[in-house]
């Protein structure tokens, strides 16, 4: 029995080991070419380097997270491009209501919190809020689902579909929000005004910290909400998920079952609720950066 | 074999010692909300829109070191 839980065991780290891997193509030392990382897909055969991912330097892209995102994103603003060209003055139809409803929703929210003058802020969080919701949805998708139309579509062993559980992508957005905050803050203060505000003040280097960490914290807050939901959901199917594979228990799977539904409906929360901090974190710090104190 | 353990160890203090600090922020901040209301029924709606951001923000680092946590138990 120890010799097979040892076994067991083995397997779980590996099943968490090949759920947490990105799809990486990038540029390997040993063969001085571009390839995704080694064993990692078959479908395209002659791009297949020896490199593992870990060897991989700082030129290494995720494609799943990539590909992810921009699909994410064309599908949530196609969709509201679409409702927004067919939009008619009489009887607005049902999907032109519920797009009303979700610009009403994220409009009242951007007005009660910013009071500067940008007319970028609206969009930018209309877009941040709707793109990362599109993203989080995804965590709600089965764990199997992508590595089972990876084998099925043409060999990708592995595929994150979740961009959020990726560092790079909560970042990227932190980063462009940090852009803007100091572009609009050296607008209004003044770069001396900026710079002034950031060492001088009473605290010394305090302020500094407490800028650059509140950026950093809107990522990590962002990743470790979704990556830690998405381990929890491949926990789940490690518990339940090997037992029903063999047809003697079967019925397994009925816990399994209710386990994955409780989580998925408590994550809806987690879901809608990082997206919406997300946006009105977002939209203090810009009306923070823009008014004048 | 001692650094094995050493990252069990450390992932498990992460994951939960971070709940510690989460259980006493949500549960002080809901305790002042439950008072609000209490006072001002009215302006439930407002309110619960002000604790779902803090509830976020106060999850922020239990979370974090949740995620890490797990980052060290399990790659």
């Amino acid at each position: 029995m120890a010799k097979e839980n040892a076994q067991n065991l083995i397997e779980t780290s590996d099943y968490i080991g090949h759920h947490l891997v990105n799809l990486t193509f990038g540029w390997c030392e040993k063969t001085s070419s571009w390839g995704f990382a080694n064993h990692q897909q078959e479908l395209f055969k002659g791009l297949d380097s020896a490199c593992k991912v870990s060897e991989m330097g700082f030129w290494s892209f995720h494609l799943d997270t990539i590909f992810m995102s921009i699909l994410l994103g064309a599908v949530v603003f196609g969709f509201f491009g679409l409702v927004n060209s067919s939009a008619k003055r009489g009887v607005p139809s049902k999907l032109q209501n519920f797009a009303e409803f979700v610009h009403e929703f994220i409009a009242s929210a951007v007005n009660s919190g910013y009071h500067g003058t940008s007319k970028i802020v609206g969009p930018l969080a209309f877009a941040s809020c709707l793109w990362i919701i599109s993203w989080n949805l995804m965590d709600l998708l089965p764990v199997e689902m992508a590595s089972f139309f990876g084998h099925f579509g043409g060999g990708f062993n592995y595929f994150k579909i979740l961009p959020t559980a990726d560092l790079n992508a909560p970042l990227a957005l932190a980063i462009v929000v940090m852009v803007l905050v100091t572009y609009y803050s050296v607008k209004t203060h003044g770069a001396g005004g900026f710079l002034k505000e950031l060492f001088v003040v009473p605290l010394g280097p305090l302020e500094f910290i407490s800028y650059v960490s509140k950026h950093v914290a809107l990522a990590l807050r962002l990743y470790g909400n979704l990556f830690a939901g998405e381990m929890i959901f491949i926990l789940i199917a490690i518990m339940f998920g090997q037992f029903a594979m063999s047809f003697s228990q079967t019925l397994w799977f009925l816990p399994g079952l209710i386990l994955n539904l409780s989580w998925a409906l408590f994550h809806i929360l987690i879901v809608a609720l990082q997206a919406y901090i997300f946006m009105m974190l977002t939209i203090a710090y810009l009306n923070l950066a823009s008014t004048k104190h | 074999m001692e650094v094995e353990v050493g990252r069990l160890i450390a992932g498990a203090l992460l994951t939960g010692l971070g709940a510690l600090g989460a259980g006493v922020g949500i549960g002080s901040l809901t305790s002042k909300y439950i008072e609000a209301v209490a006072r001002q029924p009215e302006l439930q709606g407002q309110l619960f829109a002000q604790v779902l951001i803090a509830l976020g923000l106060t999850d922020a680092l239990p979370i974090i070191s949740l995620a890490v946590g797990l980052l060290f138990l399990f790659t």
